[in-house]
């Protein structure tokens, strides 16, 4: 007789995850934070702001403003809590919520590793090209993060060139910077013609905008001016820190945390005054400054520790999540380099950060090369094996091919294995021969991905009437 | 003797004990000049040798610079404003449109603790403010800092005013993340690129 329903009452499945501070300490944090915000002050640069800020009831004393609780509490309630990044071509692709983990890397930072050369040189508009269809190819890249270098461009507008080459070979959601807020209406209206208009691009986000404050304690005019651009046009916005231990914060974790935790939360009140409920995303680089080099340090155990307390922290007041992973401060793919990704991807998947950022550069994020971002895609994907977890179900549990294997001694066989043995993960280019058989160099199986990419690969093609509209848009500032 | 243990508790940061030492080495006569010469400055002579060794730190630095200004200042009432040596006045500024400081912050101690005097003027800074700061310090180095490669250009703005203003013989040392040697060169500055590279530039800047 064969009983064909499984019923368990109570039964919790659960997947991976990793909590390093608790609802407590949460707590700690957020009282002195809200101590720095109601009690210490910041400097904010922008005189519309503080206008803004001072007729919602803060304490304005020249450019040092105090935010009463009430204020913060009001931000934090009002700011939504999800929202849903769309493809170019109006598919939704990324839930920005929860634990949802998606990993996203820089296309274009000042130096590039040319593939072709080996070259260390500077990246201009045609890398972007070839980056975009990259990042389009790799299958666990879900977003891009531009911060706009392009040498071939006047420096005023390679913002828009580079956002432009993405958006003709790249389908997938796109994180940018922009010169000013000028720079960033444009942007938006070239979102808006992907996105069929404005308001479409409002209830539809392709694009996202990220602004930082700069540590200890200070908003400037432009990136304020940015922020409330963002809010008033519901482009979502990330507003976060990149706090150094010991330099632009303090020495000791609980204190950068509560110091990153209340600059965030400047900008966020800011950001939900101007319009309530526009979407924003909670994050930081909270990280350490060497001191034998004075570098700002990427490949720091503190760094992917506090990245982790960042996103505990959002997770608790249920705000989306600007992660951080990669990028190393090794200079090329060595073994400094793949145990800082490994170590910074792992660690962002497990906290639940929704848009991991800054995979896979080098250098401290000097250098950008494409290799490391097919690299990165191994890496991500092998993390997304750990944070799937193990799905226990009647299935899985496989009791009668373990009968079966009794007399068999076996399951390579059996129609189960045949079923699910592609659940399990293989390398695209990590070695599992036997050693006889090296199967070429890592790097050297990197760099022929990167070159079959680069010039075989057609990402699908931008609506030609949109391209056409973004290339007579940018007439305006090319010359 | 006195100034043997004043190189040492400069070297380890004591502020308390440097401030005793000098008073004390005051109080034995020994002259101002071979007080600095053969305590204060010595000793940072020594960090400076450590941290370019990697043996010692920023934070230590600071300290040692912090307890040797310390002696400083008690030795300052006695001898006159033109008799302490400096290597060279600087003018140190955040260009306009720019508010990031710790680079340029960490170099400005640094190079404080390296006998140069520095008039920092803060971040956001126009370049007419710097070349009249320059005019009225009588600086032989000007040192610039930017973040965004949307202010660097104001870099140019300066070695242009500079050169208007016949201070042609002003060395102008640049950094900050989207500078490099490059920019440096097309602009007619100088780049260091951290705060350790730049108290080595200053020091070949004033020697020429």
């Amino acid at each position: 007789m064969i009983k064909d329903h499984y019923s368990r009452s109570g039964f919790v499945q659960s997947t991976p995850t990793m909590r390093v501070v608790t609802d407590s300490q949460i707590e700690e944090i957020h009282y002195a934070a809200l101590d720095i915000l109601s009690h210490i002050g910041m400097k904010l640069e922008n005189e519309t702001a503080r206008e803004l800020l001072y007729s919602n009831g803060a304490y304005v004393d020249g450019s040092l403003v105090r935010l009463p609780v009430k204020m913060v509490e009001t931000a934090l309630r009002t700011a939504p809590s999800s929202f849903i990044l769309y493809t170019r071509d109006g598919e939704p692709y990324i839930h920005v919520e929860g634990y949802n983990a998606n990993y996203g890397c820089n296309p274009d930072n000042p130096l590039y590793r040319d593939p072709y050369t080996g070259e260390m040189r500077k990246p201009t508009s045609l890398d972007a090209a070839n980056m975009g269809k990259l990042i389009d190819y790799l299958p666990h890249i879900d977003f891009i993060n531009t911060c706009n270098f392009a040498f071939d461009v006047p420096e005023d507008i390679a913002d828009r060139v580079n956002i432009r080459q993405y958006m003709f070979n790249m389908r997938k959601p796109i994180c940018f910077s922009c010169k000013d807020s000028k720079a960033l209406e444009d942007i938006i209206d070239m979102g808006a013609i992907a996105a069929g208009g404005r308001d479409k691009l409002k209830s539809h986000p392709y694009m996202f905008h990220i602004e930082e404050p700069i540590s200890p304690l200070t908003h400037d005019e432009v990136a304020i001016d940015c922020v409330m651009t963002c809010s008033k046009n519901e482009v979502p916005l990330v507003y976060f820190p990149m706090t150094m231990a010991g330099a632009t914060a303090p020495a000791t974790l609980a204190g950068l945390l509560a110091q990153s935790h209340a600059e965030i939360l400047f900008g966020l009140v800011i950001h939900q005054y101007t319009n309530p409920g526009a979407p924003f995303v909670y994050g930081a680089i909270p990280s350490i400054m060497d001191m034998q080099t004075t570098k700002f340090c990427y490949g720091a155990p503190e760094m992917w520790l506090c990245a982790s307390a960042i996103a505990d922290i959002a997770h608790y007041f249920k705000l989306p999540i600007w992660g951080t992973a990669g990028p190393t401060d090794a200079k090329e793919i060595d073994q400094q380099c793949v145990a800082e990704l490994s170590y910074g991807i792992l660690m962002a998947g497990l906290s639940g950060a929704n848009l991991i950022h800054d995979i896979g550069l080098m250098d401290s994020a000097n250098t950008y090369c494409p290799e490391i971002y097919v690299l990165s895609d191994e890496l991500a994907s092998m993390a997304k094996v750990i944070t799937r977890g193990i799905n226990i179900t009647e299935e899985n549990l496989a009791l009668p091919q373990i009968e079966q294997a009794l007399s068999s001694g076996s399951f390579i066989c059996e129609e189960h294995t045949f079923k699910h043995f592609r659940e399990i993960w293989r390398p695209q280019f990590f070695d599992r021969t036997t050693s006889s058989k090296k199967d070429g160099d890592i790097f050297e199986k990197l760099n022929a991905k990167v070159r079959d990419v680069f010039e075989n690969y057609q990402p699908a093609e931008f609506d030609p009437d949109k391209k056409k509209a973004i290339l007579e848009l940018e007439k305006k500032w090319m010359h | 003797m006195v100034c043997d243990q004043l190189v040492e508790a400069v070297r380890n940061g004591r502020v308390k004990e440097v401030k005793e030492l000098t008073q004390s080495a005051i109080d034995q006569g020994i002259a101002p000049n071979v007080i600095i010469d053969e305590g204060l400055v010595k000793g940072m002579g020594v960090v400076g040798e450590l941290f370019g060794k990697g043996e010692m730190f920023v934070p230590e630095v600071m300290m040692a610079s912090k307890a040797m200004n310390a002696g400083m200042e008690l030795i300052k009432p006695l001898i006159k404003a033109g008799d302490i040596t400096n290597k060279g006045t600087c003018v140190f500024a955040t260009v306009k449109g720019d508010l990031h400081d710790i680079g340029k912050k960490l170099v400005v101690l640094m190079l404080e603790g390296a006998s140069f005097r520095i008039i920092d003027l803060g971040v956001d800074v126009k370049p007419q403010v710097i070349v009249d700061a320059v005019k009225k310090e009588n600086a032989s180095i000007v040192g610039l800092s930017a973040m965004l490669t949307t202010t660097m250009s104001v870099m140019k703005e300066v070695c242009d005013m500079l050169r208007e203003n016949g201070l042609d013989g002003v060395k102008v040392m640049i950094g900050g993340a989207p500078v490099s040697h490059d920019y440096a060169a097309k602009i007619g500055a100088n780049y260091a690129k951290d705060a350790t590279e730049a108290v080595e530039l200053a020091n070949r800047l004033v020697k020429n």
